[in-house]
């Protein structure tokens, strides 16, 4: 793992309980609170990974859209507590319609790369029938 | 200019700016967001230079028609119905209402707000078609 790669890790009841010195900004006011209420609705799009992660024991990767951005989150468990690396692939950008599109279609490109193999089946499947 | 609209503000008060001959704000809605009270005095596109192609030339063809123009825009997540008065000494009262927005949060959030944006984008661009054109026969039949 890379030194500067950010990372947060979860207790067992998805509670925050510490934050990479890179994401201390967005998520340090967030240390000892469910994960679910920093990144509002994100239970619906991580939560079934988290769980994956925690029952089979294994490190598990997935590519998904949160908060305007291509996401890649590398989940490596230790027990119950999981260490989450998140990394923001493409962003949206909302400042005009041309902007939007062009955004919209890196972050379909990102979601439908190879590579890892995407966990959450909707994601890329989804994106196609935007515009 | 409407990047200053924020995300789930109320649309019930519709929020305006009047502008003169040369696009500087006047005078200031009491609805319109704060950062336009800093404007004043000022061209309204000095705050928002990246959308001036976007809104400038609507109020000019508002100006030399002496017609209301009416128009749909999309900027900065936002959907919104703009209406261009024109007014005397080449003023134009500008007023816009938020009709949809993005919302980025989920890929589900964005596509069904993709989806309404562009639905709310067609249907107020054929109201306003279906209005220029009623106002186009009220002046043919002499009533307009």
């Amino acid at each position: 793992m890379s030194a500067a790669e950010d990372f947060y890790v979860i207790d067992g009841s998805d509670r925050l309980i510490q934050v990479s010195d890179g994401l201390h900004e967005i998520m340090g006011s967030c240390i000892g609170n469910s994960l679910w209420e920093c990144l509002p609705r994100a239970e619906d799009v991580f939560g079934e990974v988290f769980a994956d992660a925690r029952e089979s024991g294994r490190e598990v990767e997935l590519k998904t859209f949160y908060a305007g951005a291509a996401i890649r989150l590398r989940v490596v468990p230790a027990g119950e507590s999981l260490t989450v690396y998140p990394l923001r692939l493409a962003e949206v950008n909302l400042r005009t319609l041309g902007t939007l599109a062009e955004s919209l279609r890196r972050i379909e490109e990102e979601l439908s790369a190879r590579e890892p193999e995407p966990r959450d089946p909707r994601a890329p499947a989804s994106l196609q029938a935007l515009p | 200019m409407i990047s200053a609209v924020a995300v789930g503000e109320s649309s019930d008060h519709l929020s305006y700016v009047v502008l003169d001959k040369d696009d500087r704000v006047v005078e200031v809605g009491p609805h319109a967001p704060a950062s336009f009270m800093s404007l004043i005095g000022q061209n309204v596109h000095d705050g928002f230079p990246e959308t001036e192609a976007l809104y400038g030339p609507h109020y000019e063809r508002a100006r030399r028609s002496g017609v209301t123009v009416e128009f749909a825009q999309y900027s900065d997540g936002h959907v919104i119905l703009v209406k261009a008065v024109p007014e005397e000494r080449r003023r134009v009262i500008v007023s816009w209402k938020l009709i949809g927005f993005i919302d980025v949060m989920t890929l589900e959030g964005l596509q069904a707000s993709l989806a309404a944006a562009l639905d709310a984008l067609v249907q107020t661009e054929a109201l306003v078609r279906r209005n220029r054109v009623r106002g186009s026969l009220r002046v043919v039949a002499g009533t307009g």
